[in-house]
């Protein structure tokens, strides 16, 4: 029997009574590895030897896959009930929306990436043959936190700051632009200060979101701080936008 | 820019710092930890040129700086020396190269300051003819020195190659980072180094004569068909002479390579880091660990550009968050290390200024 000759924990290098989850995880993990196409295993072990590896690591999958469902019995062995098994699994779980990318870097923050791989691809979990893997996911973009924490420059998030936390993020005008459709005049007055010349407090609002995010502030600061310092000059509270003459 | 400048903006605690690093680094010295210093050498590798080898070594090491540790940079690549541009320094008139050919006496004389606190150069040589292959007396004069320099950490930026010169510094390191990036080819060079180093530390430390004539047959390629991978050929010393096998695989473990995958784009490529691990695991019975990853950014080439750090010309940018996750892992093992030294808190003083 295959079950037999080989153990599943082993091969996908987790403990015995791994969660589902878990499972899934080292499952990616080790096609991520040793697929025809993986950058990992390229050049350290031949085509043959990945897909010895490979067919090892499909077996352990199945088998793993089959023991907390509790497949019909005669499913065990034979490849397509597995697969109907495996199939039936995730379909019969409620179908989890996709957790977002996680900041955190390390197994935690992989582990629930992994999860969220995983249930996007219930609908074919043993693919006949060995196709590239998650060709069909959409290309996802590096995990950041999407908000610093602390910057340098101090609050109020007016004209100045802005312009010189924007500088210290490294980015340019041109690049906001690209990203928001704030046109870069409305850009430049928004960081220069001239609080005259800035569109109406309808539009401004917006165009302060956006840019706020392109800097990875909290938007309900900047608008906070912006407006209250449009306030300020217009109804002379104080001079507290700096630059403004 | 002016890096002055700077440095009055970003010397000592700010409220980034306070924010990134969070727990505080700096540990009081307890009674009973001995007073022995121990520098620690980290090398800064990965085979394939143009991945960020130099860069990661110093962001990084400006990044342990500025927590507190006193860090000497180590141009190592000697055919190749460009970390003092990185820095926006100049050619120095002193290198790496003076201490090797005895044109000074030690290697504290080449040690330069920059315009960073707590940070410090060894250059390395330029378009010297012959720098590039030191001979060997030189080099094993050079591994005792580095010990005995005055810092808490010392990084050297190896070259790209494995030539038996990369490979021997890099071997006089404590511990190796190696870059990669989501290519096959940086990957492929990356492993031909890990390998090589790999069978140069295993050859180093075989006393016996049958072991070291066996890990050269594998070197070689000459393999006999039960020896498939490094991991293999442990297990073939083993059964030739359990006690050696047992040495020599402490020797291999004492020695914990990281991997930083730089330039990454995706989600992919990120996991593409773990996946190596088990790879490493399986293949070379290594145990790697995965220190961390910088993203893509444009803010990188514009601070090369500008010959300033990216540390100090973009701080807010999204690397820098990532390389700060990473100096502070970094500083966190050594936590663990029992024969760490208490950290000088650098109040006040602010060397290598100026």
């Amino acid at each position: 029997m295959m079950q037999d000759e080989i153990n599943p924990h082993e091969i996908l290098e987790i403990a015995p009574g791994a969660s589902r989850g878990e499972i899934e995880r080292a499952y990616y993990l080790a096609r991520l590895a040793y697929g025809s196409d993986s950058l990992a295993s390229y050049s350290l072990y031949s085509p043959g030897e990945r897909t010895l590896i490979l067919d090892r690591i499909e077996r352990a999958y199945q088998l793993l896959l089959d023991e907390p469902t509790g497949a019909p019995p005669g499913a065990t062995s034979a490849g397509d009930d597995a697969r109907a098994a495996g199939r039936e699994a995730p379909a019969g779980a409620t179908p989890r929306a996709p957790v977002p990318p996680a900041d955190e870097f390390g197994e935690a923050g992989a582990g629930a990436r992994g999860n969220a791989d995983g249930n996007a691809e219930g609908s074919r979990v043993v693919p006949a043959g060995p196709p590239p893997v998650r060709s069909r996911e959409p290309v996802r973009p590096v995990p950041v936190r999407p908000q610093i924490e602390a910057t340098d420059v101090s609050r109020p998030y007016v004209a100045g700051a802005l312009h010189q936390i924007r500088k210290s993020r490294g980015l340019k005008l041109e690049e906001i632009v690209t990203q928001t459709r704030i046109s870069l005049k409305n850009l430049r007055l928004i960081e220069s200060g001239d609080y005259d010349q800035l569109p109406s407090v309808v539009y401004l609002r917006g165009y302060l979101t956006q840019y706020a995010n392109c800097l990875r502030l909290s938007p309900a600061d900047v608008l906070a701080d912006y407006l209250e310092a449009i306030g300020g000059a217009s109804g002379g509270k104080g001079g507290k936008p700096g630059k403004h003459e | 820019m002016e890096p002055r400048e700077k440095l009055q903006t970003y010397a000592g605690p700010s409220p980034l710092q306070n924010g990134l690093f969070a727990r505080p680094v700096v540990k009081s010295a307890s009674p009973v930890a001995a007073p022995e210093r121990r520098t620690r050498i980290l090398a800064v590798g990965g085979g394939k040129g143009g991945v960020g080898k130099t860069f990661l070594a110093c962001n990084l090491g400006a990044m342990m700086a500025r927590l507190g540790k006193r860090v000497i940079l180590v141009d190592a690549d000697l055919g190749g020396a460009n970390l003092h541009t990185y820095l926006g320094l100049d050619f120095p008139d002193r290198t790496l190269n003076d201490v090797l050919t005895r044109r000074l006496d030690r290697v504290e004389d080449a040690v330069i300051s920059t315009s960073y606190p707590n940070l410090k150069l060894i250059s390395g040589a330029q378009s010297v003819l012959g720098a590039a292959n030191p001979r060997h007396d030189y080099k094993a004069r050079l591994a005792r020195k580095l010990r005995d320099l005055d810092a808490d950490v010392v990084i050297l930026d190896l070259g790209s190659g494995t030539s038996f010169n990369t490979l021997d510094t890099f071997l006089l390191s404590d511990e190796g980072i190696f870059v990669v990036v989501p290519e096959p080819t940086s990957l492929e060079n990356a492993y031909a180094f890990i390998k090589a180093s790999f069978f140069r530390r295993l050859r180093r430390a075989a006393t016996d004569a049958r072991i070291k004539t066996l890990v050269d047959r594998v070197a070689d390629g000459r393999v006999e068909r039960s020896i498939r991978t490094p991991a293999d050929l442990l297990s073939a010393i083993d059964g030739m002479d359990p006690r050696a096998g047992a040495r020599l695989r402490e020797e291999v473990n004492r020695f914990r390579p990281h991997v930083v995958m730089n330039q990454v784009r995706t989600v992919e490529d990120i996991q593409i880091g773990f996946a190596i691990r088990k790879v490493c695991r399986r293949y070379f019975g290594l145990d790697v660990d995965y220190l961390g990853y910088v993203n893509y950014d444009n803010a990188v080439w514009k601070a090369i550009r500008k010959r300033c750090l990216l540390l100090t010309e973009y701080p807010l940018s999204e690397p820098v968050e990532f390389l700060a996750r990473m100096a502070k892992k970094l500083l966190e093992q050594e936590g663990g290390d029992p024969v760490i030294t208490p950290v000088r808190v650098p109040s006040g003083n602010r060397q290598g200024t100026g």
